[in-house]
C-alpha cells in the first residue's frame, strides 16, 4: 500500500487524469467532449437564468411606490363577509403579470401584492391595506361600491415606528417574537370558510371569526405592539389545473379494493363502477368542498405576524399560543387548517436540527423577520435568488407562499361585522356618509373645487422608501 | 471530420466562458439587491430610566413603609429621597448635592417640583437634626410628592405605581 503511495507522485495522477481519454478513438472523444460541453452549457444556462431573473426581479420590485391607507370603520356593519369577498374579486381583477419575453427578462414584471394588516398598538387594533400607488382609485371603488360607511384614508406607514434592526431594538430594551403560518394540507383542500360561521339567519347563531383576533388584540399591554400581516398577490385562473390530479384522486373511493374483490363474484367492471358509487358520505362532503375550493379565483397568500414588547413584560406566549390559538377557529380536521411554519418561527432551540449555534440563528430569524415585515417581503421566485438572499446561519427557502381563494381570504380579513362587540378597541367612524345630490348648482370652474373633490396630492406618485 | 468537430468544440467552450462571465454578472448584481440581515454587534442596552432596577426599589420602599413606626417612616423617606437622586443623576444633572441637580430644573417643565422641595427639605431636617419627629400625614404627603415626580419624569408607570395606593 505504502508503496503505491510513494509511487503515484501527485504530478502523476494529475498526469493521468488528463490522459483519461487516450483510450478513445479519434471520432469518439470529440463525441464525448462535445456532449460534456453541452451538459455544461445546459446547467449554465439554467443557473444564469434564475440569477438574472432575481436580478431584474429585484429591480422591479424596489422600483414599485406603494400607499398605505387605514381602514375606518363605521359604528356598525350590516355586511357579511361576503361583501369583502366581492371586493377582493375586484382587487384580484388588478393582477398584472410579465406576458411577454421582454416583460419577464427585461423588466423582471413580478405580480404586484396587497398587503391586509391589523395592527394593534397597545391594545387599539387598526386595519390597513397596502397597494399600489397608481391602483388607490380602484382600490377605493372596489371597497366603496360594497362598503359604503367605510373609509380609506392614506396614512403614514406606521413601521417607522418600529425599530429598524433588531439590533436598534435591542437598544430601545424591546424583545420580539413572530413566526409565519402555513397551510397543514395541500391547498386544494379549503380552510373553514365564513358560511360555516354564519349558517344561520338568526343573529344569535352567527360567529365573526374576527373576533378571536380583536379580543387577543385588545388584550395587548400598553407598551406592546402585535401586527398580522396577510401578504396577498393575485394568481392566474389556471390555479386550478394544479389540482386536477388531487381532485381525480378523491373521486375514488378509499374503501379496501380487496375486499371488494372479495364481495363481488366477477371484478373488474363491477369494481371501477362500484367505487364511484361507494364513496362514503364524509368523501363526499369533502370532494363537493375541495370543488368549491378550486371554483373561486386565488391570490399566493402569505400570513406573518410580529409581537414587540418590552423585555420586562415579554412572554411569547401571548403570542405564540394566544394568536396561533385565533387561526385553530379555521380548522377542520377533514380538511384544511394552518399551522406554524417552524422553520421560519423566531424559536430556535438546541434541539432543532442542525443542533448548532441555536442563539445566533435565533437572532438571524429575528433579524430576517423583522426585515420581512417591515417590508412585506415576498418569498423571491428564483431558486438562485432564494439562494443569494441566504445567510450562512440562516437559509431563505423555508418562506413560502400558497393559493388561498376569496372566500379564504375573505374570511381571515374583513371588516368585522356588527355582532362583534368591540366598541372600545377600535376607533370608529360616527356618522354615515353620504354624497350630495347630484346635479347641484356650482358657482365657479372647475379647478377651484378640485381640491375638494380629489386629494391633492393623489396624483403624485409617494416617495421612494 | 474531425477538424469541424474540433471546431465544434472550440464554439461551445466560447459559449460556455461567454454564459459564465454572464452568470458572474447577473450574480453581481442579484447579490447588491439582496435583503440586507445582518444581527450587527449584540450591543449592551442603553439604561433606560423605565428600568426594572428603580421600580423594584420603589416597591420595597412601599412595602417597608408603616406609619406606625416612626423609625420605618423616617428610614423611607431617606430611601425615596436617594432614589429620586439617583434618577436625576441618570437623567445626566450635575452637582455636588441634590439640591444643586434640582436646581438646573424649573418649574415650567416640571409640574411636581415644588413637591420634591419641601420633600427634600424634610429629609434634610430628618437627617440633620437630631430627635427630628415626622408625623406620618406629613411622611405620606412627602412619599407622594416623590412618586409624582418619579411618574412625572417617566420613571415609575400608572399601574405599578398605583398598585399600593396606600401607605
Amino acid at each position: 500500500m505504502a508503496l503505491i503511495i510513494k509511487a503515484m507522485q501527485p504530478t502523476d495522477i494529475l498526469a493521468a487524469i488528463l490522459k483519461f481519454d487516450e483510450f478513445l478513438p479519434t471520432p469518439a472523444r470529440e463525441f464525448f467532449y462535445i456532449v460534456l460541453l453541452l451538459i455544461l452549457f445546459i446547467i449554465l444556462a439554467l443557473i444564469t437564468k434564475s440569477t438574472w431573473l432575481y436580478y431584474r426581479q429585484q429591480l422591479f420590485q424596489n422600483d414599485i411606490r406603494w400607499v398605505l391607507a387605514e381602514i375606518k370603520i363605521p359604528r356598525t356593519i350590516m355586511k357579511t363577509p361576503r361583501a369583502m369577498e366581492q371586493v377582493l374579486a375586484s382587487i384580484h381583477a388588478l393582477r398584472n403579470f410579465a406576458g411577454d419575453l421582454r416583460e419577464i427578462y427585461w423588466d423582471g414584471e413580478v405580480t404586484r401584492w396587497y398587503s391586509l394588516e391589523t395592527v394593534s398598538f397597545g391594545g387599539e387594533t387598526h386595519f390597513y391595506i397596502r397597494f399600489y400607488w397608481k391602483q388607490r382609485g380602484l382600490v377605493e371603488a372596489a371597497f366603496f361600491s360594497y362598503y359604503p360607511d367605510i373609509e380609506l384614508i392614506e396614512v403614514e406607514d406606521y413601521i417607522s415606528q418600529l425599530p429598524n434592526s433588531i439590533e436598534d431594538m435591542y437598544q430601545q430594551g424591546y424583545e420580539l417574537w413572530g413566526t409565519e403560518m402555513t397551510l397543514a394540507k395541500s391547498p386544494g383542500y379549503p380552510i373553514k370558510t365564513y358560511p360555516e360561521f354564519l349558517d344561520s339567519s338568526e343573529e344569535e347563531k352567527q360567529f365573526d371569526p374576527m373576533s378571536s383576533f380583536l379580543e387577543v388584540l385588545s388584550k395587548v399591554k400598553k407598551e406592546e405592539i402585535v401586527g398580522i400581516q396577510i401578504l396577498a398577490a393575485p394568481k392566474g385562473n389556471e390555479w386550478r389545473e394544479d389540482f386536477e390530479d388531487f381532485v381525480e384522486s378523491l373521486r375514488e373511493t378509499k374503501i379496501s379494493v380487496k375486499k371488494m374483490e372479495q364481495a363481488t363474484p366477477d371484478g373488474q367492471q363491477f369494481k371501477d363502477f362500484t367505487r364511484s358509487l361507494m364513496r362514503s358520505p364524509g368523501e363526499t362532503d369533502v370532494l363537493k368542498a375541495v370543488e368549491n375550493n378550486l371554483s373561486k379565483p386565488a391570490f399566493d397568500t402569505l400570513i406573518r405576524f410580529i409581537y414587540f414588547s418590552p423585555k420586562s413584560l415579554f412572554y411569547d406566549s401571548f403570542a405564540r399560543r394566544g394568536l396561533t390559538g385565533a387561526f385553530n377557529q379555521y380548522s377542520a380536521l377533514d380538511l384544511n387548517s394552518f399551522k406554524q411554519n417552524y422553520s421560519m418561527g423566531t424559536r430556535v432551540r438546541f434541539w432543532n436540527w442542525p443542533h448548532i449555534f441555536p442563539g445566533l440563528r435565533n437572532e438571524y430569524r429575528k433579524q430576517r423577520l423583522l426585515f420581512n415585515y417591515r417590508h412585506r417581503e415576498m418569498p423571491p421566485e428564483t431558486w438562485m435568488g432564494k439562494l443569494i438572499s441566504s445567510k450562512f446561519f440562516h437559509p431563505n427557502f423555508a418562506c413560502h407562499t400558497y393559493p388561498l381563494n376569496t372566500e379564504a381570504l375573505a374570511t381571515l380579513f374583513h371588516p368585522p361585522m356588527g355582532i362583534v362587540l368591540t366598541a372600545p378597541h377600535i376607533q370608529r367612524i360616527e356618522s354615515r356618509r353620504a354624497g350630495p345630490p347630484a346635479g347641484l348648482a356650482i358657482y365657479g370652474e372647475e379647478s377651484s373645487i378640485d381640491r375638494f373633490t380629489k386629494n391633492n396630492d393623489k396624483d403624485k406618485p409617494p416617495e421612494k422608501k | 471530420m474531425t477538424k469541424a468537430l474540433l471546431i465544434i468544440i472550440y464554439v461551445l467552450i466560447g459559449l460556455n466562458i461567454g454564459m459564465f462571465a454572464f452568470f458572474i454578472y447577473s450574480f453581481y448584481n442579484g447579490w447588491k439587491l439582496r435583503p440586507q440581515i445582518s444581527i450587527g454587534k449584540k450591543v449592551k442596552k442603553t439604561f433606560t430610566l423605565r428600568d426594572a432596577i428603580f421600580k423594584e426599589r420603589w416597591m420595597t420602599i412601599e412595602k417597608q413603609f408603616s406609619p406606625n413606626s416612626s423609625e420605618s417612616i423616617k428610614l423611607s423617606i431617606i430611601e425615596a429621597d436617594k432614589l429620586v437622586d439617583d434618577a436625576l443623576k441618570q437623567i445626566g444633572l450635575k452637582g455636588e448635592h441634590m439640591a444643586d441637580r434640582l436646581d438646573q430644573l424649573s418649574e415650567d417643565d416640571i409640574f411636581s417640583l415644588p413637591g420634591i422641595w419641601r420633600s427634600h427639605r424634610l429629609r434634610n431636617s430628618i437627617v440633620h437634626t437630631p430627635g427630628f419627629e415626622v408625623r406620618p400625614q406629613t411622611a405620606e404627603k412627602a412619599l407622594e410628592a416623590y412618586r409624582a415626580f418619579l411618574m412625572e419624569i417617566g420613571v415609575l408607570q400608572e399601574e405599578i405605581a398605583g398598585k399600593n395606593p396606600e401607605y
